[in-house]
């Protein structure tokens, strides 16, 4: 069912590819623009797919079970979705805040959610952020921005 | 003589000497927790080595490397755990050593193997390097073509699992690597109008998401974890660390030597690195044995092939990466990346441009393998520490490493949404189980196969039979043909009886 899922995406994919790519400008006089390659790529990313797909499609049709894995995998990547909804709240609200707060939030929130105790969590979050900010951001000079705290 | 000397000393100050006790300790720790891998700990300190000497920096990746690939070894020995994949092929023998509480014995002769199979691999790449390099010369447009795609080739068709889905993770890479201002024409590609996509995608977010938020998001997709109260418990352990390591290397000399040699040439392959190495090693080992039942079951005689193949396999990658720029497993990958930031372009000029430099690196190599004797000892000692680390603890602070380690690398909040979206990218399709490595080895060697593709295209004017009409592209192009045959010609030695142990999925 997934590998069906996948052929599909990267038979769509690989369309997509190809409607972009003819509109990068042709050099004249040269046989070969900057669309070749990419359109290879597409081509190969439609064969695969198909291959795939179809290859899938085979089993489904042999064995008849699918659809119910897609239930479990839904549930379990919306715990996959925690980390991502936090990197792009950092990336979102790390110039406001000071990249140092948006990092201690991140911990802890993870921490918490892992069922770590309070006290440990918190010991944990502060430690881990002194020592990211002051090793990237004092010995490493990377300008993390500091937030209205000043740090 | 002279580029020798100070070669030698870019390695043996007080300065780098330092940064690589450092590295060795943070290769240790990340090798031996289970779920963070070997080249998750490179991707996560090319960040750190930004700020420092080109030398310092290379030695920092080529330390934590060998000591990640030895420390996996321990969580392997003491949980049936392999802490990297590269010890995932002899994991039932070091377990049951770990069960028998001859932990500390198999690790002692692990970390020994490891060390001589390590230099080795150095030796290997110290005396085929500068030779290959004289000879890669004449190579052209062509010849380039084919290498990169024996690189890809073989990342295809000879790691595990579906070669169908190998073949996609490639496609996603190289599709990556198009993004950005074409190298011919300068016509801007996949850009969306974004400014800081013009250059094309940075690899090092892509590397730390791939390897490390992928990690992290597979953590949180599990339901329940395993706390720190009911981690398994290990099995009391008595004797030395090396007491037996003597006994055992008189007898087994034969098979240090062969898995050495063997994982020094399998990582010297374009694609295959430490854990094919190992795989094969241990295939290879259990086929020549008198005792072939043994294995499995807490043998030491595989444990002395393999050991020593993965670490000599790391070595052995660095022929390809630093002679033609061609990565031999997903470590180069990211060394190759770090050798052009740090201005040492990787290529056959490498002996002559930067000649002390590249005895400096050979340097790191010696001292690297030789560090893991003391360090190793100690974390072999100080074992029980990593068993009890929760990764619950460990992964909210590697994601915060990730953001920040993204974030450095040009200081651009889009290298982290690039983070992010890899991360994801990765998380969707390894639970369709697609191999990643292939991806990053089409991220690396994406401009590398364009440009030297199309070059020749317009040099032979699309004449396609121009492409193998040089005896070395000609030769080049067989071998892929042999790679690409690879799948079935081993389904054929499976049929004729020979069964070789097939590759089980690593447990993290």
């Amino acid at each position: 069912m997934k590998d069906l899922l996948f052929g599909l995406i990267f038979i769509t994919l690989g369309i997509v590819v190809i409607v972009l790519a003819r509109d990068f400008p042709a050099v004249p006089g040269m046989h070969y623009g900057p669309d070749l390659f990419p359109t290879l790529i597409a081509i190969g990313m439609i064969i695969g797919g198909t291959i795939l797909g179809v290859s899938a499609m085979r089993q489904i049709s042999q064995t008849g079970a699918a659809i119910h894995i897609a239930q479990g995998f839904i549930r379990s990547s919306l715990g996959a979705l925690l980390p991502c909804v936090l990197v792009a709240a950092y990336v979102l609200f790390n110039e406001t805040l000071g990249s140092a707060l948006m990092m201690l939030l991140i911990m802890l929130v993870l921490l918490i959610q892992q069922g770590v105790r309070i006290l440990p969590t918190v010991a944990i979050s502060v430690t881990a952020t002194t020592v990211i900010s002051l090793s990237f951001g004092h010995l490493l000079k990377v300008p993390l921005p500091t937030g209205p705290l000043g740090f | 003589m002279n580029e020798l000397i100070e070669g030698m000393l870019l390695v043996l100050n007080f300065q780098t000497l330092l940064v690589i006790m450092i590295a060795a300790v943070f290769g240790v720790f990340v090798g031996a927790i289970p779920g963070l891998s070997a080249t998750m700990a490179v991707a996560l300190l090319v960040p750190i080595t930004f700020a420092m000497e080109p030398t310092a920096a290379i030695a920092a990746i080529i330390t934590t490397a060998a000591m990640a690939i030895f420390a996996g070894d321990i969580p392997g020995t003491y949980l049936n755990i392999p802490g990297t994949p590269a010890s995932a092929a002899y994991v039932a023998d070091s377990a049951a050593l770990g069960r028998k509480g001859r932990a500390r014995e198999a690790l002692g002769l692990n970390v020994t193997c490891s060390v001589i199979g390590g230099l080795t691999g150095t030796l290997v790449l110290v005396m085929i390097a500068p030779s290959l390099a004289e000879f890669a010369l004449n190579f052209s447009s062509y010849e380039y073509f084919w290498l990169a795609i024996l690189g890809l080739g073989s990342a295809v068709f000879i790691s595990q699992g579906s070669a169908v889905k190998g073949f996609l993770s490639l496609m996603i890479g190289l599709l990556l690597a198009t993004v950005g201002l074409d190298l011919v024409t300068g016509a801007p590609r996949f850009t969306f109008d974004v400014p800081d996509l013009m250059g094309g995608i940075n690899f090092i977010p892509v590397m730390i998401g791939f390897f490390a938020m992928y990690e992290v998001m597979k953590l949180y997709a599990q339901h329940k974890l395993t706390s720190a109260h009911d981690a398994p418990t290990i099995a009391a352990q008595h004797g030395s660390v090396f007491g037996k390591v003597p006994m055992h290397l008189k007898r087994y000399w034969k098979n240090v030597i062969r898995g050495s040699t063997l994982g020094a040439f399998i990582g010297a392959l374009p694609g295959a690195g430490a854990d094919i190495a190992a795989w094969i090693a241990y295939a290879l080992s259990k086929k020549r044995s008198k005792t072939p039942e043994a294995y499995g079951t807490g043998h030491v005689e595989g444990l002395v092939d393999a050991g020593s193949a993965n670490n000599s396999a790391v070595a052995g990658a660095w022929v390809p990466a630093l002679v033609f720029g061609i990565p031999g497993d997903s470590i180069t990958a990211i060394v190759i990346g770090v050798l052009y930031m740090k201005g040492m372009n990787p290529g056959p000029t490498i002996f002559m441009d930067n000649s002390a430099m590249a005895y400096g690196l050979f340097t790191a190599f010696f001292v690297a393998n030789l560090i893991l004797l003391p360090i190793g000892y100690l974390a072999i000692r100080s074992a029980h520490i990593f068993a009890v680390t929760p990764t619950r603890v460990l992964m909210p602070i590697i994601l915060c490493f990730c953001i920040v380690g993204a974030f450095a690398i040009n200081n651009s909040l889009t290298d982290i949404w690039i983070m992010l979206a890899c991360g994801v990218v990765a998380y969707l399709i390894a639970t369709a189980n697609f191999p990643i490595a292939p991806a990053i080895l089409g991220l690396v060697l994406g401009n590398i196969l364009e440009n030297n593709f199309m070059t020749s295209m317009i040099k032979a004017d699309g004449n396609l039979l121009a492409f193998i009409e040089r005896p070395i592209s000609a030769s080049l192009a067989l071998m892929v043909v042999l790679i690409a045959l690879f799948p079935l010609l081993a389904r054929l030695w499976r049929k004729r009886g020979n069964a070789p142990l097939a590759p089980k999925e690593v447990t993290e």
